[in-house]
């Protein structure tokens, strides 16, 4: 920023009258008028004492003082975040500001609307002469007469609580922001943070990183490629080609050659061949190589001799099985009749059998009837001894059966009778149960013989039906006297005989067929060969390629774009220090009196401001006393926003020349200053005001009396109180 | 004068000052977004384009 002079018929402007209707803490239409040289606005917080002075800066300057642009952290936003402007309770905000210079007077007019009934913006200006402007035209209007950009006035005319805030933190890297934000380097801040947030370093390093691997990967193709050359050359060179052989001229010479042979071959065994075409380029060589190998084996298998041995070796092979099965089978067979054979020699036959049981049966039918003809006999006996017991008593006597004396002999002979009758009973039974015993083991030896029978008849037939089988094969009926096995063998040796002849008939046929399949391996050989030079052709050729050298181009433009962005960031920090440096270094003398001003603390003789490069080269600020010494490590919160206050009225004063407004506004200065402290600030407001109008805004009672006591120049007081959504804040004019 | 006059002065070479105006453009449009917005769609383009290069020449290998 260059001082500029003052110049004659240059008057400075001062704000007359504002009227604020829908805009922030005001639904209702409200008029402050700045008849004074000092006014004051005073009243707790949300009253809507900053939402006035932000209505000047927004009529003033519209969207400028809206978003990231602004510089002021509160006003970064988008969506429900952003910074309103139209109050809830209403559709549209109008700001009007009466503006008097002393030879010109304007108003201006500002709207934002949300859009029930219309939606947008408007910005007009009424000039003294009666000429209304709007929209652009009104804008640039504004511009020529104020000439104070939003940067200029937010860095000498507003000062902000945030201003004051953020300086008041000690954390070095926010102080900094906030004297950039102060000087109005906000826009440099904002530019570097853009380029800093974009891709482009990472991508540049990304697609460098990117082409080095290509590079890795050419060289690996190259080199892999090249070991595998060499080992199929010297692989062609074991199969008896020349190293000058290996290429597309020998290849199609080879394949030339190929199709003479399947010819040759045909003639030989009396077979048409089918044609074959032989490859135009080293490229057609795979199909080639295909039809070859198809028409060598379909001649092969059509070649009488081989078609003989193909049926000689599956009937050798059918014998072999027949053989190996009627073995099996007469083995199993054997062993059955024998085993029913032995059955028989030691149980006998089946008649045999049959004759033992039927002799036992009758043998058991006779103790039956034994047992019968006991019965009825003893029942007569004991009848005939019961009616002789009857008829005269017993009389003891010896008895005839036993010699025994008794003494009631027919008693005892009828006892004894009965002891003799079950005895013999007894023993009947006895001797019929174990021929039934008998009887039952026959039976089941029968049974079992049956078995045998059965089993041996079945192994017979099996056996039977492989005979049947050789016969066919053998083609000869075969009697019982006929050994098949011994025949299948003799059957053998001669089919032996036969494929030993057919073998020595087709060795030569078969050398030249597999002659052919040797050169089809060579074939194959020479076009992998070639191939591999031809890849290794073009992996050699790639940097000439147009796609590598536009890859390089890019590379080369990204790496200048990447070289320019660093520069040009460069450039922006050395901008951004050297005008940071130039407004301190104009503003100094002023910074330095306010701030011992207001401070007055004997420990401060002189307050320094120096910029130097901080991390990253951005600003960083260094505050020195007259020894050299830092004092703002130490300064208290009081301190801090004195040294922040002196700044912005530093930077206000110094270049006051430089712009058309002539007010200052003060949005909460008192912050942690000391009552000595405010008294002071109050003293250099007074200063000030003898060449600015003042707007001051705030909450501390002390500071208002403080204003009261000690502002010599005519003071506007108003309070604001009671603020409620639908209604804003009453104000009263003290 | 501006940042952007500032800058420029300071500024010898024609493809940066191009450059600069370019950014100063995007950031009075959309303001650090718009600068952002700006060098990655000049980087996005070429990245495709390169790596779209580089697949054709990895074939050839």
């Amino acid at each position: 920023m260059i001082l500029k002079k003052y110049y004659e018929g240059e008057t400075m402007l001062k704000i007359k009258k504002l009227e604020v209707n829908g805009f922030r803490g005001f639904p209702q239409k409200t008029s402050i008028e700045f008849l004074n040289p000092v006014t004051i606005l005073y009243g707790g917080n949300h009253q809507g004492k900053s939402s006035v002075l932000n209505a000047i800066e927004w009529c003033l300057y519209g969207d400028e003082c809206i978003g990231e642009k602004s510089g002021i952290r509160e006003r970064v936003g988008t969506g429900e975040m952003s910074w309103r402007i139209i109050n809830d309770n209403c559709d549209t905000a109008i700001v009007k500001l009466e503006i008097e210079g002393e030879n010109e007077n304007f108003t201006i007019i500002r709207t934002l609307s949300n859009g029930k009934s219309k939606k947008g913006k408007t910005i007009k200006i009424l000039l003294q002469n009666g000429t209304e402007k709007e929209g652009s035209e009104a804008e640039q209007e504004i511009k020529k007469l104020l000439r104070a950009s939003f940067k200029d006035f937010i860095t000498s005319v507003y000062q902000h609580q945030e201003t004051i805030r953020d300086f008041v933190i000690q954390k070095p890297s926010e102080q900094s922001d906030a004297m950039d934000r102060l000087l109005g380097l906000s826009d440099y801040r904002n530019i570097l943070k853009g380029i800093n947030n974009s891709n482009i370093s990472k991508i540049q390093k990304f697609l460098a990183e990117k082409f080095d691997r290509f590079q890795e990967n050419l060289k690996n193709a190259l080199k892999i490629r090249q070991g595998d050359l060499e080992e199929k050359e010297n692989k062609a060179i074991e199969m008896g080609l020349n190293i000058d052989e290996l290429n597309e001229d020998k290849l199609l010479e080879l394949a030339e050659s190929i199709i003479n042979d399947i010819n040759s071959f045909a003639f030989l065994i009396g077979i048409n061949a089918k044609k074959i075409s032989a490859p135009s380029t080293w490229e057609n060589t795979p199909s080639f190589i295909k039809a070859v190998k198809d028409e060598c084996e379909r001649l092969w298998g059509e070649s009488p001799e081989v078609k003989e041995q193909i049926e000689k070796n599956n009937k050798r092979s059918k014998a072999i099985a027949l053989k190996s099965q009627y073995e099996t089978q007469y083995g199993i067979y054997t062993t059955k009749k024998e085993g029913l054979q032995e059955f028989i020699q030691k149980n006998g036959n089946e008649d045999k059998i049959d004759y033992d049981i039927n002799k036992i049966s009758q043998q058991i039918d006779n103790i039956d009837q034994k047992i019968r003809q006991i019965s009825p006999k003893a029942k007569l006996i004991d009848e005939g001894i019961s009616i002789l017991k009857s008829s005269a008593p017993s009389e003891a006597n010896n008895c005839p059966l036993c010699g025994q004396f008794v003494s009631d002999l027919l008693d005892h002979l009828q006892k004894k009778l009965k002891e003799e009758i079950q005895t013999q009973i007894a023993q009947l039974k006895n001797e019929k149960a174990q021929l039934e015993e008998r009887k039952k083991t026959l039976e089941n030896l029968k049974e079992e013989l049956n078995n045998l029978k059965e089993e041996t008849q079945r192994e017979k037939v099996k056996l039977d039906k492989i005979i049947n089988q050789i016969s066919n094969f053998l083609q000869k009926e075969l009697t019982d006297r006929d050994d098949p096995s011994s025949i299948l063998q003799k059957e053998i040796k001669d089919i032996d005989s036969k494929l030993q002849k057919i073998e020595n008939a087709i060795k030569s046929k078969r050398d030249k067929i597999n002659e052919i399949y040797k050169n089809t391996e060579k074939i194959n050989l020479l076009y992998e060969i070639v191939q591999l030079k031809v890849k290794l052709e073009k992996i050699n050729q790639i940097k000439k390629t147009k796609e590598y050298k536009n890859l390089e181009k890019i590379k080369d433009d990204v790496s200048k774009l990447t070289g320019f962005v660093e520069e040009l960031v460069k450039t922006i920090k050395i901008c951004m220090q050297k005008e940071a440096q130039t407004k301190i270094n104009l503003a100094t003398n002023k910074i330095d009196y306010y701030f011992r001003k207001i401070t007055d603390n004997p420990a401060f003789q002189k307050i320094n401001i120096r910029v130097e490069k901080g991390k990253g080269d951005i600003n960083q600020y260094i505050f020195e006393d007259q020894d050299g010494k830092r004092p703002v490590p130490v300064l208290s919160q009081g301190d801090l926003n004195s040294l922040a206050l002196s700044i912005f009225l530093g930077l206000a004063v110094t270049f006051s020349d430089s712009h058309h407004l002539g007010f200052i506004i003060m949005d909460d200065p008192s912050q942690s200053l000391d009552p000595e402290q405010k008294t002071r600030l109050i003293e250099v407001i007074n200063e000030i005001s003898e060449i600015k109008n003042i707007i001051v805004a705030t909450y501390d009672p002390e500071f208002l009396q403080c204003l009261k006591d000690n502002i010599s120049k005519l003071k506007s007081i108003y309070i604001f109180s009671n603020w409620l959504p639908k209604r804003g804040p009453i104000i009263s004019k003290e | 004068m501006t940042y952007k006059e500032k800058v420029l002065d300071e500024i010898k070479k024609d493809k940066l000052k191009k450059l600069w105006e370019e950014i100063c453009d995007a950031y009075e449009k959309g303001g650090s977004d718009g600068i952002e917005s700006l060098l990655n769609s000049k980087i996005e383009k070429v990245k495709k384009e390169y790596n779209q290069l580089l697949n054709d020449l990895e074939k050839i290998l």
